[in-house]
């Protein structure tokens, strides 16, 4: 498992009903249902819990956790190469 | 000696004409309760054929001024993104209706920081000594720029406006007004414009289309813009004052959209009881918006006299800001 995915699966459940251990990496996100403006929100959320630059139109793009995760790992790279 | 500009009055003005969101929904195809899951926003209040900007301007500056019991201020600053007219600009034609006259008067142009922005400029007036006491006014009328067949802004704005008295005083009283922190990125002009009837466009040879006139806006890359820039703004006029996240009991910041509220208060770590909200019943007014959700907050006695208050804006330019003052003992009449 994506050692993140707890931490990401934390903030996912703000907008769904699904309880936090349960969202698994295949889960898509409207499945979550995280819509539109969520997505704007998530954008936010996401740099703030992770340290990440990642702009809304990547968040647009995902579809599922695992695009959020990569998405994650891409940014901590990118973050770190700047260190 | 003048060490602070100090709040001494604050008063706001809506126009009676009420758009629901049910009057909204069947032009546009959408429910009441999509629009207030989106924004937060149940109604608006829109100017009626024949009322301008400074029409509301006045109304909201003499409530300000009676708040205030000042009778004669020493200057007259209106925040606005929709003048009366091009030129000449509108606080004069303000000032002398609310009995004024001579006073200097000026307009001040950024959008929806226009009010936050003013608070700045007003407040290094008192304290450099150039004025005793400021009457500041935020008001707009964004239903005279709208498209109506809009469905991504026609909604989200409300006609408006706020006002406060400041005068000249001292830091350690309730309403002294704190440092502000005030930015600009003029490469994200393009996220919130009225594309034609400005002097680039009358410089074009092409007679401008009448669409060129209405408001535009990229809603998505404005939502995460703006709570990145007033987030940023807050914590470091926070950091300056040396106030934790925690330490302040209100903020006023504008009232664009309900989930960007939200948001800001949970990137700051402040617990969204502690925003003033108001925008469900008036929307977004624009320049209007802090000193209107001021005088609503006032008027329903959320925001108490000490409170620290934690103000910011982000707008068209694109500009933003944040400031802090604490709130004094003003008595305000209810904006409607």
């Amino acid at each position: 498992m994506n050692t993140e995915l707890p931490k990401l699966a934390t903030v996912l459940s703000t907008w769904s009903d699904v309880e936090p251990e349960e969202i698994k990496e295949d889960d898509t996100l409207d499945d979550l249902d995280v819509d539109s403006i969520s997505r704007l929100e998530l954008t936010l959320a996401l740099r703030k819990t992770f340290n990440v630059e990642i702009d809304e139109e990547e968040i647009f793009r995902a579809k599922t956790v695992a695009d959020l995760l990569c998405m994650i790992e891409t940014g901590k790279q990118g973050a770190a190469s700047r260190e | 000696m003048t060490s602070a500009a100090v709040l001494a009055g604050v008063g706001a003005w809506v126009p009676p004409k009420v758009v629901t969101n049910q009057e909204l929904a069947a032009r546009f195809g959408v429910t009441d309760e999509w629009i207030r899951r989106r924004t937060g926003i149940a109604q608006r209040h829109v100017a009626s054929r024949g009322t301008a900007t400074s029409d509301l301007a006045v109304e909201a500056g003499r409530r300000a001024l009676e708040s205030s019991g000042i009778g004669a201020v020493g200057c007259v600053v209106l925040a606005t993104a929709t003048p009366d007219h091009p030129v000449p600009a509108t606080a004069p034609a303000v000032a002398d209706r609310l009995g004024l006259p001579g006073v200097p008067a000026f307009d001040l142009h950024a959008v929806c920081t226009g009010f936050l922005y003013g608070m700045a400029v007003a407040s290094s007036m008192i304290k450099g000594g150039a004025a005793e006491s400021v009457l500041l006014i935020g008001a707009d009328t964004f239903s005279t720029i709208l498209d109506p067949a809009d469905p991504s802004t026609f909604p989200l704005f409300g006609d408006g406006a706020g006002a406060v008295v400041l005068r000249a005083g001292n830091r350690s009283e309730d309403g002294a007004v704190g440092e502000f922190v005030l930015g600009s990125d003029g490469s994200g002009a393009d996220l919130i414009m009225v594309p034609g009837g400005g002097a680039r466009q009358r410089s074009e040879p092409d007679a401008p289309a009448w669409s060129a006139q209405h408001f535009t806006m990229h809603g998505k890359k404005v939502f995460t813009k703006a709570v990145t820039r007033m987030a940023e703004a807050s914590a470091q006029v926070l950091r300056a004052a040396g106030i934790e996240p925690a330490q302040v009991d209100r903020i006023v910041g504008h009232q664009a959209n309900i989930r960007i509220l939200h948001t800001l208060a949970s990137q700051l770590d402040v617990p969204a009881e502690r925003l003033a909200v108001n925008i469900d019943r008036v929307g977004n007014t624009s320049a209007a918006s802090i000193p209107l959700a001021m005088a609503d907050a006032a008027a329903d006695e959320s925001l108490s006299s000490g409170d620290r208050v934690l103000v910011t804006a982000f707008g068209g330019g694109l500009t933003w800001g944040a400031g802090l003052l604490s709130w004094p003992k003003v008595s305000v009449l209810a904006p409607r």
